[in-house]
C-alpha cells in the first residue's frame, strides 16, 4: 500500500467516522435503527455545496449544512413518534424524500467544488501539503465530536437517553420522556452525518445526489468492526472503537484494492459489509428480549 | 580493484540502470476509474483498450492497465483515486463525472483524461474548453439534441407531445432533458417528463406516458439502459416509438438515433491518451465533444422494432442509415 | 394521598371482546397507608395498578394523587410522585448498565434531569447509604452490571430505586411472584421496612392471600372489576385466610376457583 493509499484510507475513514458515531448513538444507545443517514449525508453535501457556489464561506456553509441535517432527524422522529411508523421505515421514508429534496436544493444532480476555497484551504495555507490537510482538520473535528458525545452521555440527560435505548418502559417509569430523547438523539446523529457529508464533498471536489448510497453500511461496518475488536463497557472506549473501526474498514478496503492478486474486488467488500450490517441488526434482538416495547 | 575493472563495472551498472529506465519508459501505465460498471461504461473502456491497441499499445506488453470500479460508492471512489495517485501512473482515465471530479481535485500533477462527462466546464473539471491548461482534459458525451429531435420529427410527423424517460440523479441525462425541453417549443411540440428513480421504476415510467405521447425519447442514461428491454416492451405494446441517443440501444429495440457509439467514444478517448503518451499535456488538448468529432455520428435504425411500434420507415431513410438492425 | 372516584375502563368497547375491566371503583387511601390488593385472575388488579401508574387512561372517573388530578397524566409525568415495581426482575432495571448508573437514573426521577454529570459524589453517597440497608453487599459492587445480579438482588435494587427522592407512592405489582421463596421473603421484609422508614404510601397487588393479610394495614379484594371487600383495623388483624374466603363467598355467592389464591 502506498502512502497515498494509506492517507486515502485515513481521510475517508475519519470523514465516515462521524457517521459511525451517529450510528452508534442511534443503533446502539437509542436502539433505534436509523436509516435516515442515506439521505442526510448527501443532504449535508448538497446544502454545503449550494451555499458555497452561492458565495457563502465554507465554514458557514458547513455549519448550516449540519443544522439542516438535524432537521432530517426531526422528520424521522416525527414519523416514528407521531405517525407511529416503525423506526426502520421512518428512516427509509425520510431518506427517500431527501433524495428528491437534495435534487431540488442543488437544482441539478451534481455540483462541482474544485478550485474553490474549502475548509481545508486554511490548513494548506499554513504550509501543510494538500495531501495531508484533510486528515489534519478531520482528526481535530472527529476528536472534538467524540469528546462532546462522551461528555453528553455522562450527563443526566445522556444517561436518560441510554436508559430509553436499554429499557424504554423503565425509563418512562423513571420520569424520562422517551419521545423527547428519540428526537434529540436522531437530531444529533443526523446533524453529525450531514456535517460528514459536507466535509466529504469538499474533500472529494463535488456534491452528488447519489452520495448517500451505501453510507449506512459503511458506518455500521465501522461500529461493528470497531466494537468487536475493542469490546468494552466504557463509553469513551466504545466511541473510540467506532472511530478506529471506521478507519480500519477503509484500510482493509485499501488493501483489497491494491492487491488484485488476493481476488478481493470492490464488489466483494460490499457483500462483507452487508453481512456486518446483518449482524448489527441481529445482536440487539438476540440480547434484549424484554426491553423491546412497541414504540 | 584496478581502474579498468571499476570502469567496466561502472559502465555495466550504468547500462543496467539505463536499460531498466528505458524498460520503464517502454511500458506505459494507465489507471482507469469508473463510478459504475454498467455495460455502457464498460463499452467505453473496451473502446479505450482497442483504440490504444491500434496506436501500438498492447495491454500486457507495453501497456499496464489498472481498472477499478467504485461500485457506485463515493467513499470507495475517493480511496481509489488516492491509490492511483500513489501508484504514479503515466495517465489516469476517469469515466463519468464524479470520478473525474475526484481525480481532478486530488492531483495537479498526473495527467488526467476524462470521458463520458457531459459538461466539463460546469462540473468544474476545466475552466475553459479550448486549451484548458492544467492537467486535465477529455471528451464530453453531450448529445446533439437538435439533430435527434429533427430525426424524431421526421419519423413521427404528427408529434405533439414527446415523452422523456430518464433518471433525474444522472447529470448527463438531466442535461440532455433540459436541452430537449428548451428546443421543443421552437420545433413545435410539447414535452412530458417521466422520471425513473431506479432500474425497477423504468417500465412504470414508460407506462405513465401511454396515451399521452406520440413518441418517447431516452437520453444517454445508464439507469434506463439497464432496464431498456422492459421499456421497449411497454412501448411496443402501446405502439409508441422510442428514440435514443446512441447506437447499442437501437440494436436493443429503439427505433432510431443519430448518435454515437460508446465503444467509439472509448476509441476517441484513446486518441487523446495517445497524444499524452507522445508528449502533449492534457492541458494543451482542447476538450472534445463526441458529437462534433467528424465521423462519430451516424444514423442507426431498427426496422423490426419500428414496425412493432407502429412506425414505417421510409426507404430514403433506410438508405441513409449507416446500419439497419 | 390517593383518591379514586368512579374509576372505570372498558377494553375493546363495542366489539365481541368487550371487557369491562374496571367499573365504579371508589377508593381513598391515606398517606402512609399500606394497602394490599387481591383478586382472582381477570379481577382487574393489574388494570387498577396500570391506571394508577398512567399506563392506561380510564374511560370514566378520575384519579388524584396528593391532591393533584393525574387522571390523564402520562407515565413519565406521574413519576415525580409515584414509583412502580414490576413482577419481572428485568423490567425495573437496565441490566446492561451498572448498579450506580441505575440508581442515578432513579435518583433523577423526582428532580429535573440536568446537564451536569449523572454520577456525582452525592449520588454515590446516597447509593452506598441506601444499598447498605439491604444488607446484600450491593453497595460494594456499584460498578457491576445489573445482569450479574440474581432475581432477588435485582428486585431489592429496584426497591431502593423506587423509594428514592420525594417518592410519595409506591405501586407493587406482584413484585415477589417471580422469585424463589427465600428471595421473596427477603424482598417482602425489606419492602415493609423501607416503606415504613420513608413513610411511603404503598399499594401492593399480590396473588397470595397470606401476603395480603400479613403485610400492610388494609386489604382490598377485587372481583370482576369491582371492589367487593375492603377490610382494615381490628377486623383485618384477627382475620384468617379461611375467614377471608368465607367473607368472599358471602359477598359474591360464587366459588373462588383460584387455587393459588387459597393455598399461598
Amino acid at each position: 500500500m502506498s502512502l497515498y493509499a494509506f492517507i486515502g484510507a485515513l481521510e475517508t475513514g475519519l470523514a465516515f467516522a462521524l457517521v459511525a458515531l451517529g450510528a452508534y448513538l442511534t443503533f446502539r444507545v437509542l436502539d433505534f435503527p436509523d436509516l435516515t443517514v442515506e439521505g442526510s449525508f448527501p443532504l449535508g453535501a448538497a446544502v454545503c455545496a449550494k451555499l458555497m457556489v452561492s458565495g457563502v464561506d465554507p465554514w458557514t456553509a458547513t455549519l448550516v449544512a449540519s443544522l439542516v441535517g438535524c432537521v432530517a432527524g426531526f422528520a424521522t422522529a416525527f414519523l416514528n413518534l407521531k405517525l407511529r411508523i416503525l423506526h426502520i421505515l421512518a428512516g427509509i421514508l425520510t431518506a427517500i424524500a431527501l433524495y428528491s429534496i437534495n435534487l431540488r436544493i442543488m437544482d441539478r444532480p451534481n455540483i462541482g467544488l474544485i478550485n474553490m476555497p474549502t475548509v481545508y484551504t486554511p490548513f494548506e495555507n499554513l504550509g501543510i501539503p494538500s495531501l495531508y490537510a484533510p486528515v489534519v482538520l478531520l482528526t481535530i473535528i472527529v476528536v472534538i465530536a467524540k469528546i462532546l458525545i462522551d461528555l453528553f452521555l455522562a450527563t443526566g440527560f445522556g444517561l436518560a437517553m441510554r436508559a430509553v435505548g436499554a429499557n424504554a418502559r423503565m425509563a418512562r417509569a423513571n420520569g424520562i420522556r422517551d419521545g423527547r430523547m428519540i428526537v434529540v438523539g436522531l437530531a444529533i446523529a443526523n446533524g453529525i452525518t450531514a456535517l460528514s457529508g459536507a466535509l466529504f464533498a469538499q474533500m472529494l471536489g463535488a456534491a452528488d445526489v447519489s452520495m448517500g448510497i451505501g453510507v449506512i453500511v459503511v458506518a455500521l461496518a465501522g461500529v461493528i468492526g470497531g466494537t468487536a475488536l475493542m469490546p468494552s463497557r466504557l463509553i469513551p472506549m466504545l466511541t473510540l472503537a467506532c472511530i478506529l473501526g471506521s478507519i480500519l474498514y477503509r484500510l482493509a478496503l485499501a488493501l483489497a484494492l491494491s492487491t488484485n492478486a488476493i481476488g478481493l474486488t470492490a464488489s466483494d467488500v460490499n457483500v462483507v459489509t452487508a453481512v456486518l450490517v446483518a449482524i448489527a441488526l441481529w445482536l440487539p434482538v438476540r440480547n434484549a428480549a424484554f426491553s423491546r416495547q412497541p414504540k | 580493484m584496478s581502474r579498468i575493472s571499476t570502469a567496466i563495472i561502472g559502465a555495466l551498472f550504468g547500462a543496467a540502470l539505463g536499460a531498466s529506465a528505458q524498460a520503464a519508459d517502454a511500458v506505459k501505465t494507465m489507471s482507469i476509474i469508473t463510478m459504475n460498471d454498467t455495460p455502457q461504461l464498460l463499452e467505453v473502456k473496451e473502446g479505450l483498450v482497442q483504440g490504444l491497441a491500434a496506436h501500438g499499445y498492447t495491454d500486457g506488453k507495453n501497456l499496464k492497465i489498472d481498472f477499478k470500479s467504485a461500485q457506485g460508492n463515493f467513499g470507495t471512489a475517493q480511496q481509489i483515486v488516492r491509490q492511483f495517485i500513489g501508484d504514479k501512473p503515466d495517465i489516469i482515465v476517469t469515466i463519468t463525472t464524479p470520478t473525474s471530479q475526484a481525480a481532478v481535485a486530488a492531483t495537479k500533477d498526473i495527467p488526467i483524461i476524462f470521458t463520458t462527462v457531459t459538461d466539463p466546464v460546469k462540473s468544474k473539471l476545466v475552466t475553459q474548453e479550448k486549451h484548458p491548461g492544467g492537467n486535465a482534459s477529455g471528451i464530453s458525451d453531450v448529445v446533439p439534441t437538435e439533430l435527434q429531435l429533427n430525426l424524431v420529427k421526421e419519423i413521427v410527423p404528427n408529434l405533439q407531445t414527446l415523452g422523456l424517460v430518464y433518471d433525474p440523479s444522472l447529470d448527463n441525462a438531466r442535461s440532455t432533458v433540459e436541452s430537449v425541453k428548451e428546443l421543443a417549443p421552437k420545433m413545435g411540440f410539447k414535452t412530458l417528463e417521466s422520471p425513473a428513480m431506479g432500474l425497477n421504476n423504468v417500465p412504470a415510467a414508460g407506462q405513465a406516458l401511454v396515451g399521452k405521447v406520440e413518441a418517447i425519447f431516452v437520453p444517454n442514461d445508464t439507469t434506463v439502459y439497464g432496464a431498456f428491454e422492459s421499456l421497449v416492451k411497454v412501448a411496443q405494446d402501446a405502439k409508441i416509438p422510442i428514440f435514443t441517443a446512441e447506437r447499442r440501444s437501437v440494436q436493443r429495440g429503439a427505433v432510431a438515433t443519430v448518435g454515437f457509439d460508446f465503444v467509439d467514444m472509448g476509441k476517441k478517448t484513446a486518441d487523446m491518451v495517445d497524444k499524452v503518451f507522445k508528449g502533449t499535456k492534457p492541458g494543451d488538448q482542447d476538450v472534445q465533444y463526441m458529437k462534433d468529432i467528424p465521423g462519430s455520428l451516424a444514423l442507426y435504425v431498427n426496422k423490426a422494432s419500428a414496425e412493432k411500434m407502429g412506425v414505417t420507415l421510409s426507404p430514403t431513410l433506410l438508405k441513409r442509415a449507416a446500419q439497419v438492425f | 394521598m390517593i383518591k379514586v372516584e368512579n374509576l372505570g375502563v372498558t377494553f375493546n368497547k363495542g366489539t365481541m371482546l368487550e371487557n369491562r375491566a374496571l367499573h365504579g371503583v371508589n377508593l381513598s387511601i391515606a398517606a402512609g397507608d399500606f394497602v394490599t390488593v387481591i383478586g382472582s385472575n381477570g379481577a382487574g388488579k393489574s388494570t387498577f395498578l396500570n391506571l394508577l401508574a398512567g399506563e392506561l387512561i380510564p374511560g370514566t372517573g378520575c384519579i388524584a394523587i396528593d391532591g393533584i388530578d393525574v387522571t390523564y397524566w402520562p407515565v413519565y409525568r406521574r413519576a415525580t410522585m409515584l414509583a412502580r415495581m414490576f413482577q419481572d426482575p428485568r423490567a425495573g432495571i437496565c441490566e446492561e448498565m451498572s448498579i450506580i448508573e441505575n440508581i442515578a437514573i432513579a435518583a433523577a426521577r423526582t428532580s429535573p434531569r440536568g446537564f451536569g454529570f449523572a454520577i456525582t459524589r452525592q449520588v454515590r453517597e446516597q447509593a452506598t447509604e441506601r444499598l447498605a440497608m439491604l444488607q446484600l453487599g450491593l453497595e460494594k459492587r456499584l460498578h457491576d452490571r445489573v445482569a450479574l445480579l440474581s432475581g432477588g438482588q435485582r428486585q431489592a435494587l429496584a426497591l431502593i430505586m423506587a423509594t428514592l427522592g420525594t417518592t410519595k407512592v409506591l405501586l407493587l405489582d406482584e413484585h415477589t411472584a417471580a422469585l424463589d421463596p427465600a428471595a421473596a421473603e427477603l424482598v417482602l421484609n425489606l419492602t415493609g421496612e423501607i416503606v415504613k422508614k420513608f413513610g411511603i404510601t404503598t399499594v401492593m397487588v399480590t396473588h397470595s392471600m397470606r401476603q395480603a393479610l400479613e403485610l400492610g394495614s388494609r386489604t382490598i379484594m377485587l372481583h370482576h372489576g369491582q371492589i367487593i371487600l375492603d377490610i382494615a383495623g381490628e377486623q383485618r388483624a384477627s382475620m384468617t385466610i379461611e375467614q377471608l374466603v368465607q367473607m368472599f363467598r358471602r359477598k359474591e355467592g360464587a366459588e373462588i376457583s383460584d387455587d393459588q389464591l387459597l393455598l399461598a
